[in-house]
């Protein structure tokens, strides 16, 4: 395996046409909680109050399109050594190591994977003072991972492991259509990152953690009456063993609340399952949330990533 | 804890013996007449109360309702019309705290005229004490009802 630089998800940074109505339902109803503006770029720096990252979401006025995921490494030199390799691989770069101007700061650089998506790994972050979620509080604890869509999930998947480190960690599939999803970790999280076999490149879904059960629920009431539809859920899924309810944001990305999301501990002794997606309790072991049909599926493919191998400006 | 307190004529008198016991340990926001008003009606005092009990919950305060009336049940369907309301009543507190741990209730509505001062104290620490089990099944059908009240559906399916 190579060796796993990455530490963690860091933040997920989305563009958005409809920028003021977005940054109102994630900052009053979704519970994050604006840590910077950055008015010259129309960007505004989103953060979970549970999760020490200075901010979980990026949020930037423009033609809509994944800007970019961030990941942790553990160090400044993991930082060098992998765009090295990456270098070496001949993955193309879009900016060297430098420091970084975001909150936080940090040491990084910018990278495109292989369908294009920019992914920026960093180190040395000064980190923000989290405080733990209170009882019954429904805010996000933090970012607990980004879903997307690829026309090629296993060329997706391949570059992850192959360059990245992530390992996968169980697999959707139908007798039918083969493999649908593959859950990838870059810790002990049961998955950080997805990837899905979709008609185009684009977000799946981003999903946050909540504190628990209560406070998912009381989360999804609240997400509710502010007129966002829940297009899944309620259920538990099988892979990862978390509960979900999805929601559509103003601008039409799926977002999850999640609670105990599964670990994975001993990553000798784990063995990745493929789990039929036509076995109803596979993705909802509790078995009642409506089924993962088209319609369900349809809203996650979304609007095709108009930004591969685009840079983002910021 | 924040407690919302609200009363028509036919709880005044008990809603105000309660509002100096709460008063004591809790911030009390009372919907209610400033002074006994006879023939004042309990919709406007159960609603104001309930949405003052969602917006404290959607923003992460801890806080509960106490709605008084003649019986009670005025003052459960008044709220519950409240989007994000859960309220019930009951005489016995054991009955009270079972429906608590199972629905999340939010608000208790009392009937004054069948209930003295100490059970009404009884009660309302039964409330106070119990907190939602935190079972998953019962979270998945609140999250169900709240559904239905938001899109008319349940797990995206249209009832009929």
């Amino acid at each position: 395996m190579t060796v796993r630089r990455i530490s963690h998800l860091r933040y997920l940074a989305l563009a958005v046409e409809n920028y003021e109505e977005e940054l109102e339902f994630l900052s009053t109803s979704w519970g994050l909680s604006i840590a910077h503006v950055d008015e010259a770029h129309e960007v505004t720096y989103l953060g979970a109050e549970g999760s020490p990252e200075p901010f979980s979401v990026r949020l930037r006025k423009g033609e809509k399109r994944i800007d970019l995921i961030a990941y942790g490494a553990h160090s400044r030199s993991d930082v060098d050594a992998l765009h090295a390799e990456l270098l070496q691989a001949q993955v193309q770069i879009v900016f060297a190591p430098k420091v970084l101007d975001s909150p936080g700061g940090g040491y990084g650089f910018r990278f495109y994977d292989v369908d294009g998506r920019t992914i920026e790994v960093s180190a040395e972050v000064t980190l923000k003072q989290n405080r733990k979620i209170n009882p019954r509080e429904p805010v996000p604890v933090k970012l607990s991972h980004v879903v997307v869509n690829s026309t090629d999930m296993q060329r997706t998947a391949d570059f992850y492991i192959k360059h990245l480190g992530f390992a996968i960690s169980d697999t959707l599939m139908s007798q039918k259509m083969g493999n649908l999803m593959h859950f990838m970790r870059c810790n002990n999280a049961h998955h950080s990152f997805a990837v899905a076999q979709g008609p185009h490149f684009s977000l799946h879904h981003a999903s946050f953690e909540m504190r628990g059960v209560e406070e998912w629920m009381r989360g999804s009431g609240k997400i509710l009456r502010s007129g966002a539809r829940m297009v899944w859920g309620p259920g538990r899924h099988n892979a990862g063993d978390n509960t979900f309810a999805y929601f559509l944001d103003p601008a039409g990305n799926t977002l999850e609340y999640t609670t105990e999301l599964a670990t994975i501990d001993d990553e000798d002794t784990w063995h990745p399952s493929r789990l039929d997606v036509n076995d109803v309790t596979t993705q909802d072991q509790w078995g009642t949330a409506n089924e993962m049909n088209e319609l369900v599926a349809r809203e996650s493919f979304n609007d095709p990533d108009r930004g591969l191998f685009i840079a983002p400006p910021v | 804890m924040k407690i919302h307190l609200g009363t028509n004529y036919e709880g005044w008198e008990l809603a105000s013996q309660l509002r100096d016991w709460l008063s004591e340990e809790h911030e009390v926001i009372w919907h209610g007449a400033p002074v006994y008003d006879h023939e004042d009606d309990y919709p406007h005092y159960a609603i104001a109360l309930a949405q003052g009990v969602v917006a404290d919950e959607d923003a992460g305060i801890p806080s509960l309702g106490i709605s008084c009336g003649r019986s009670g049940a005025a003052e459960v369907i008044c709220c519950n019309k409240v989007n994000g309301a859960r309220a019930i009543t009951a005489t016995d507190p054991a009955v009270l705290a079972d429906g608590r741990r199972q629905t999340d209730a939010n608000i208790l509505a009392l009937g004054g005229a069948h209930i003295n001062l100490s059970t009404a104290q009884k009660l309302i620490r039964s409330m106070l004490e119990t907190s939602f089990s935190g079972n998953l099944d019962d979270a998945r059908r609140l999250v169900n009802t709240a559904e239905f009240e938001t899109s008319n559906t349940i797990e995206g399916w249209t009832l009929s």
